[in-house]
């Protein structure tokens, strides 16, 4: 394929005003070569869609097999009660309320990537947040799967929408659950409108690429029609920006709505007024966290080592370590907070996470969380696969733990002496449930990566394109962007 | 005289864009510069889109109505699904509890607004569409395509046009 | 749900309850008070709210683990100990009896059950809205509404509610009350299924046929008319219940009394000047502004006099 942008052509209009104003020079991202024809974009991310490594089948069938052991701990749960989840009255919640935190928090960082980065410009992002995105949707998909597993009967959960019925029975408006079924649902809708949005062009691509089966018949529905044509980019460019602004606004109110159920509690240890921006920056912490595992594993499975390159990993690990950062400097001020204040109930319960029963798991939580970041400092460690991969896993384990460590001692020690309560250790149906959502998140990551394009073409196009104007420039001696930085 | 489509392909923005300007300037007869061009191209580009003069874009306006009218809605809604309990108080509350019912106001602001745009981008972009009989896959690809809509008689001075900034294909719709 | 409705009563819809202005509670609020002096701590009562209300035995095993369905426990508070130099261990010390220690007289002991707040956190925080304030004035609990989220429970700063772990009533598995022992459940309550949440009602069914009863010959229920299960089994007659609003109730008059006032938050009992009655009513956790309606008389020890 020939160059489609000729170097020794004088470029049409002002160049400071190519692309987007303002735009900051990409000479950093290095790996993607800008030699690289747009056709050759377009024959990549196709060609995933066919031949994945072996490995990939494997892994399909790991996550099926996960699946299966927490149906079966479900159904067993289901017909016997959620007694054998071995919780007691004390300990009403357990694995199952800090595994919902733990997967909207995952979610958080595909919006942070495709719509906070995109509305500030940052260009590494174009190859990794379309999969990003796509765990968004997952993430929730998987929450919404343990609002179902922790209710008592769960066959009536539809009493908590506002539906209008014959008794005139509404929901509890003031009950935080239900404020979390709205944010949370509206957040799943719109982050899956935001991803469908996003996919509109490059759906078009394999509609006109692929011509055959249902695959041909799945494009051509959802790409309506797109061709590229100005009206299209021009309305398309404008609703995009529009939509990644409401999608930040979701995604800090969404897991701030899901602090409330704890903030807005009375329990000690719940009842704190740092938690909602405390978890918003856990969520986006560990949800980067995830967001490095997936990309190495999808660099390799659908061999992808061009676009997901080492230089984004280095980005994305950066900013893992920055928000790692933010993070810790909340929860020790929160911790100063509970033992500064005079509340004695909350500082008993805050000494109980340090010491009591589940002293161990709480110092382990801290260690994995606090310290295994600092790791990612280092240069040389930024870019090293595997020790990113196992320290990414290792840092969403430490991420989990909090959530526990926020949900189960903190319950086992209330106001009320009387029901202290310290050894409620989940059952194997807790853990079951737990180990099959990251096999049912998996799986709908692996599907998705092989029906859609998991890495954005025309964004890719984009930079490309950018970059070559900014080498164009480089060799006639312009400066290539006016007023950056 | 009928009217017929003429599809350019070019290699890059450059030629294509000097190409329209040039057209722009010719002012041939029953070739309306504003309507008759359409562009395709395979990334957005939005200086590029300025060769053809301006063109508004009303998208923002559908999320803001959208916002507004959910969010007065859903008040509306809970609000009286709440009047519902009729003396049935809850901790201390009182019946409809207003800074309550603004935290489900807001997500409803921003559902209805994310509705709202894409049903703006739908309608303002004109999706779904049907493909129009000129259309190749290519311009989707690595490359930009200019179609015009002209008088039969103007084609071939349009086509010398686009020769001479090196379009590398046409298409052409066939002849009534 | 009209807006006209809406518009009409904004007023009352902005009421605040129970030191705003609102007064919900139409001729009745059922309120209780517990006399620690007079209760010898002997379960009676305990044993009778299992006999009412259809409570599940559960065993020993999973008393154990934490699952019993005790709607009204008896605690124990135990002394014997030195007060503790660790701060930590200090504040459940002095929280568990206020910092009053006397090892020889034993143990401390509390009936408590559901305290049926006047704003209950329990009511705001269930998604479905199966709990409730009603107009007499208790915290009501809908089985047919409960989706079993739990929520509840933990916003109770009594954890005085009991969830269903398990299904107790199927024969298969978890049937605590095999034949013939179905036979002394009581048809006016219904025995609950798995996953849902139940506690103390007051003895509900109790209140209303004698409130249909009294309605219908057009007057409220009398002093005396209703006893509570726990009330009616207590030998010591620790425990009085009625209709606080009745000018006659033993009840009411004890609250007046011991100069805790319902709406409030902080008791100004003790500041009465010139007062020599001793003031032994409190309320439990009153600091959280559940505004609880069971008022506890704090007992007399002869060591602490
Ligand atoms: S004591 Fe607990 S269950 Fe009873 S009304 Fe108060 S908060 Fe609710
Ligand atoms: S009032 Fe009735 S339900 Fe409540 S503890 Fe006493 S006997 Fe049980």
């Amino acid at each position: 394929m020939t160059l489609k942008i000729k170097d020794d052509k004088p470029f049409l209009r002002d160049t400071s005003k190519m692309l987007w104003d303002g735009e900051p020079a990409h000479a950093e991202v290095k790996d993607m070569s800008p030699h690289i024809s747009f056709a050759q974009i377009t024959s990549d991310v196709v060609n995933s869609l066919e031949n994945p490594r072996p490995i990939y089948w494997w892994a399909i069938a790991v996550c099926v097999f996960m699946i299966a052991v927490g149906v079966a701990c479900e159904v067993y749960q289901y017909r016997t009660g959620l007694g054998v989840s071995n919780k007691s009255n004390t300990n009403v919640w357990g694995v199952y309320i800090a595994s919902f935190v733990f997967w909207v928090g995952v979610s958080h960082a595909g919006t942070l990537l495709s719509a906070l980065l995109h509305l500030t410009h940052s260009d590494w992002r174009k190859s990794v947040f379309r999969y990003a995105e796509a765990m968004t949707t997952f993430a929730l998909m998987t929450a919404g799967l343990f609002v179902l597993v922790h209710l008592g009967r769960m066959w009536q959960v539809y009493y908590v929408m506002p539906y209008p019925n014959e008794r005139g029975v509404w929901s509890n408006f003031q009950s935080p659950l239900v404020w979390d079924m709205f944010v949370i649902g509206t957040y799943l809708t719109c982050s899956s409108i935001f991803l469908y949005t996003g996919m509109i062009p490059d759906l078009a691509v394999f509609r006109d690429n692929i011509h055959d089966g249902w695959r041909k018949k799945l494009y051509t529905f959802l790409a309506m029609g797109w061709q590229g044509t100005d009206r299209h980019w021009r309305n398309f460019r404008v609703a995009y920006l529009t939509l990644s602004v409401y999608l930040i606004i979701l995604a800090v109110s969404g897991h701030s709505v899901v602090s409330s159920d704890f903030a807005m509690s009375q329990q000690p240890g719940f009842h704190i007024t740092s938690f909602p921006p405390y978890f918003v920056v856990g969520a986006l912490y560990s949800g980067n966290a995830a967001l490095i595992t997936v990309f190495i594993v999808l660099r390799f499975m659908f061999r992808y080592e061009q676009y997901l390159n080492m230089d984004v990993l280095r980005k994305l690990v950066r900013l893992t370590f920055a928000l790692a950062m933010i993070w810790t400097y909340l929860h020790l001020i929160e911790m100063a907070t509970v033992w500064y204040g005079h509340d004695t109930a909350a500082r008993d319960q805050l000494y109980f996470k340090a010491t009591g029963a589940y002293a161990g798991w709480w110092w382990l939580f801290n260690f994995l969380a606090i310290v295994c970041p600092w790791v990612m400092a280092f240069r040389r460690w930024q870019t090293n696969l595997p020790v990113q991969m196992v320290l990414s896993l290792l840092l969403n384990v430490g991420m989990w733990l909090e959530r526990w460590m926020i949900v189960a001692p903190t319950l086992g020690h209330s106001h009320y002496p009387w029901t202290f309560d310290f050894d409620q250790w989940p059952s194997f149906v807790q853990w079951g449930i737990l180990f099959a959502s990251f096999g049912w998140f998996a799986l709908l990551i692996l599907i998705f990566c092989k029906v859609f394009p998991a890495v954005s073409m025309y964004e890719l196009k984009e930079l490309n394109y950018a970059r070559k104007v900014e080498a164009h420039h480089a060799l006639v001696g312009e400066p290539a962007t006016k007023g950056a930085h | 005289m009928s009217k017929r489509h003429l599809l350019a392909l070019f290699d890059s923005f450059d030629e294509a864009g000097e190409a329209i300007l040039e057209l722009r300037k010719a002012k041939f007869k029953g070739f309306d510069t504003d309507h008759d061009m359409i562009i395709k191209s395979p990334i957005e580009h939005p200086e590029f889109e300025r060769v053809l003069g301006p063109k508004p874009v009303h998208v923002q306006w559908f999320p803001l109505f959208g916002s507004l009218v959910g969010c007065t809605f859903l008040f509306i809604l809970v609000s009286g699904a709440q009047a519902n309990f009729f003396e049935q108080l809850k901790g201390g509350k009182p019946i409809v509890p207003i800074p309550i019912n603004l935290v489900i106001t807001y997500a409803l602001f921003m559902l209805s607004g994310v509705f709202f745009t894409v049903l703006g981008l739908f309608v303002c972009a004109g999706l779904p569409a049907r493909r129009v009989p000129l259309y190749t896959s290519r311009v989707l690809d690595d490359q930009i395509g200019v179609l015009v809509k002209a008088d039969e008689a103007t084609l071939p001075a349009i086509k010398a046009i686009f020769t001479k900034h090196k379009a590398v294909e046409f298409q052409e719709e066939a002849g009534k | 749900m009209s807006i006209a409705n809406l518009l009409q009563n904004w007023s009352r819809y902005r009421d605040t309850h129970p030191y705003g202005g609102a007064k919900p509670h139409m001729g009745y609020k059922w309120a209780m008070a517990i006399d620690m002096d007079i209760c010898t701590g002997c379960n009676a009562c305990s044993v009778a709210c299992y006999a009412e209300n259809n409570l599940a035995v559960v065993g020993k095993e999973k008393f154990l683990n934490g699952k019993s369905m005790h709607w009204l426990r008896i605690e124990r508070y135990w002394h014997d100990t030195p007060e503790p130099t660790d701060p930590l261990q200090l504040t459940a010390y002095t929280a568990s009896g206020a910092g009053k220690h006397f090892p020889d007289q034993g143990a401390h002991f509390l009936p408590i059950m559901c305290q049926h707040c006047e704003a209950a956190p329990c009511e705001t925080v269930c998604p479905v809205g199966a709990t409730n304030h009603t107009q007499d004035g208790i915290n009501s609990q809908i089985y047919n509404r409960c989706v079993g989220s739990r929520y509840c429970l933990v916003n109770c700063p009594y954890k005085v509610r009991y969830f269903n772990w398990y299904n107790y009533q199927d024969p298969a598995t978890e049937n605590v009350w095999p034949e013939p022992l179905n036979q002394q459940l009581n048809p006016d309550v219904t025995v609950r299924s798995k996953g849902v949440m139940e506690k103390c009602t007051f003895c509900v069914q109790r209140l209303r046929a004698v409130m249909v009863d009294a309605r219908t010959e057009e007057r409220l229920v009398r002093e005396g008319e209703v006893q509570t299960a726990c009330q009616q089994a207590c030998m010591a007659g620790a425990i009085s219940f009625g209709n606080m609003l009745n000018p006659d109730s033993r009840v009411g008059k004890q609250w007046i009394e011991q100069g805790v006032n319902i709406a409030l938050d902080v008791q100004s009992k003790n500041e009465h000047v010139g007062d020599n009655t001793p003031k032994r009513g409190y309320r439990i956790l009153e600091n959280l502004r559940p505004y609880p309606s069971v008022m506890y008389l704090e007992q007399v020890r002869e060591s602490s006099v």
